[in-house]
């Protein structure tokens, strides 16, 4: 409903294939329909006009979740709208009122103007741009969006919607457009006794970059007959694309003289960030490899096609690792592409988003930590025989967490502290096979691939040579932990 | 310094939606409700934007580590204006 009435067809909201591959690791709920639901919270306010509005989107909403409505005034003429997950603030908005004057809540209908498709711009092309043209909401969408949330009869005109609507399409799909991450956004309104018409016309710039965070920020005219109807600042944080493994820059960390040279590796978890640089560096240092992934089928072949025609066997093995069905299958799945194993590369974890530790956080903690052991527990149990009968390498990755137990970040710990208990206990049954915990600290992938994540982050290549340098280095049995790179 | 103090407390109040809030050199980012990397990201922006300072990204970071307080923080906006703490 959101989608039709706004036109903001950006997919970190709307498709689940792109989302995954960002920070979020699913689609996000849009800021401005978090706000506008919200709304339905606030009283009933027949003789008032919406002035201006601030509203800051703290951190990611998502399907699925209860969040917690607060609404205030801390003066007779505002309102204040806080959305908690738990005690986490998740979108703080304020919102003016004019008294004595009744929104206008009449207008033209349209069946929507705006793009067809967001468009894709990197930040240094966000910097300068300026974009003028015309909006329109669908205004029979707008108005089942109105009914579903209640919102007549609350101070806010149809204009007002309006020009909220049109800040999230302007936000996700123009500038700047499909890397946007919505950040905040003030609108102000002039008194205004006309009715909507449409479609608005805007013109809007780029008045400041910040390339420490990333951050866009941008100033706008909505105007209707000529006359401004609507002054908006918005911040947006444009998201750059992380580095993709880089077959030739792993190389070059690697002895040139291949160490590995005819055995074999499966990296569960291949397609992309620490867990494609590994499979790079194993094939670099002379081992057929085979790379699962579940869903990212681009982003694996990607990195397939990566690896030099003169390296040994590269394979795909597409599948879930969570799955006992699929997994039950997989020792005959890998003696068929790589005839044996020698090593298993434990890498695939789900998305990580901070959580506090609360009671309404402990349901979606609990899933992630099953998750993340599924992913570990069922290759491994299903490949350990083929691993023992060639003294082969259990690679787990692990994470600086598991020592440090940051707050916020609970479940990953637990599952990190958990997979490493879990690889310890399996190597006193599996005595010829060697377990090797790895504790990397932040690395720049997609999962920290935000402004302040990529800050002091360790390029993934530097740990998967020294992952390398581990497993070919046979003076060690049973378990080692790697926190050194 | 109170007056770096008194100014900062206002943009605190307007960034995080509390004009409740009192600061004292001793307070953490975990004292503050909402005080999240991306609020901390609206503080630096809204700090020196009033101020007319600049933090370099390894002060940022640095800000929200444990051992750092808001008293750290109005002393090195104090040092960048160029005023004794």
């Amino acid at each position: 409903m959101f989608v039709a009435a706004s036109l903001d067809l950006n997919p970190l909201h709307t498709s689940s294939d792109y989302a995954r591959r960002t920070p979020f690791g699913e689609p996000v709920v849009f800021g401005v329909l978090s706000a506008i639901a919200g709304l339905e919270h606030f009283p009933a306010a027949a003789d008032v006009e919406l002035t201006a509005l601030s509203l800051d989107f703290r951190n990611p909403i998502f399907a699925g979740v209860d969040y917690r409505v607060e609404v205030g005034a801390p003066k007779p003429t505002r309102q204040t709208l806080k959305i908690y997950d738990g005690s986490r603030l998740m979108l703080l908005g304020t919102f003016d009122f004019r008294p004595e004057t009744a929104a206008n809540t009449t207008g033209e209908q349209h069946a929507g103007l705006g793009r067809l498709a967001p468009a894709d711009l990197t930040s240094a092309e966000c910097r300068e741009r300026a974009v003028i043209g015309q909006y329109a909401p669908a205004t029979a969408a707008m108005d089942r969006l109105l009914d579903r949330y209640k919102l007549r009869g609350k101070g806010l005109s149809a204009l007002n919607f309006s020009a909220l609507l049109w800040a999230s399409y302007f936000v996700g799909m123009e500038l700047p457009g499909l890397r946007a991450a919505f950040s905040n956004l003030k609108l102000r309104f002039p008194p205004a006794e006309d009715a909507l018409r449409l479609p608005i016309d805007f013109a809007a710039r780029a008045v400041g970059f910040d390339e420490r965070f990333s951050r866009l920020e941008i100033t706008a005219e909505l105007a209707q007959a000529g006359r401004v109807v609507a002054e908006a600042e918005i911040a947006a944080l444009v998201r750059d694309d992380s580095p993709a493994a880089q077959y030739e820059a792993t190389a070059a960390r690697l002895p040139a003289e291949p160490q590995l040279q005819g055995k074999t590796a499966l990296v569960v978890g291949g397609s992309r960030g620490l867990g494609a640089t590994i499979l790079h560096a194993l094939a670099q240092q002379g081992c057929s490899v085979a790379l699962n992934y579940h869903q990212s089928d681009r982003e694996a072949q990607a990195v397939l096609d990566a690896i030099p025609a003169s390296a040994n066997r590269a394979v795909l093995l597409q599948g879930d690792m969570a799955s006992p069905a699929w997994t039950a299958e997989l020792p005959a799945a890998v003696e068929r592409e790589l005839g044996g194993l020698d090593i298993l590369v434990c890498n695939a974890c789900p998305p990580i988003r901070p959580h506090s530790f609360e009671f309404s956080t402990v349901e979606r903690g609990l899933k992630f930590l099953q998750k993340s052991l599924e992913l570990v527990a069922y290759p491994m149990a299903a490949l350990l025989p083929l691993l023992s009968a060639r003294q082969g390498c259990v690679v787990l990755i692990s994470s600086e967490y598991a020592r440090t137990l940051p707050a916020e970040f609970f479940h990953y710990s637990a599952a990190k502290v958990a997979l490493e208990a879990l690889a310890t206990t399996a190597a006193r049954q599996y005595k010829q096979t060697r377990f090797l915990i790895v504790r990397p600290p932040k690395l720049l992938t997609d999962q920290t691939n935000t402004p302040l994540g990529r800050d002091s982050t360790m390029p993934a290549a530097q740990v998967a040579a020294e992952i390398a340098r581990q497993i070919a280095d046979t003076s060690w049995n049973g378990v080692r932990i790697v926190e050194n790179f | 310094m109170d007056e770096i103090r008194e100014q900062a407390q206002e943009v605190f109040h307007d960034v995080f939606g509390d004009t409740d809030l009192v600061l004292r050199d001793d307070m953490t980012a975990d004292d503050v409700d909402g005080w999240d990397s991306t609020a901390h990201i609206n503080l630096i922006v809204a700090l020196e934007k009033h101020f007319g300072v600049k933090f370099a990204m390894a002060e940022i970071s640095r800000m929200k580590d444990e051992d750092q307080n808001v008293g750290g923080l109005l002393q090195l906006i104090a040092k960048k204006l160029g005023r004794s703490g």
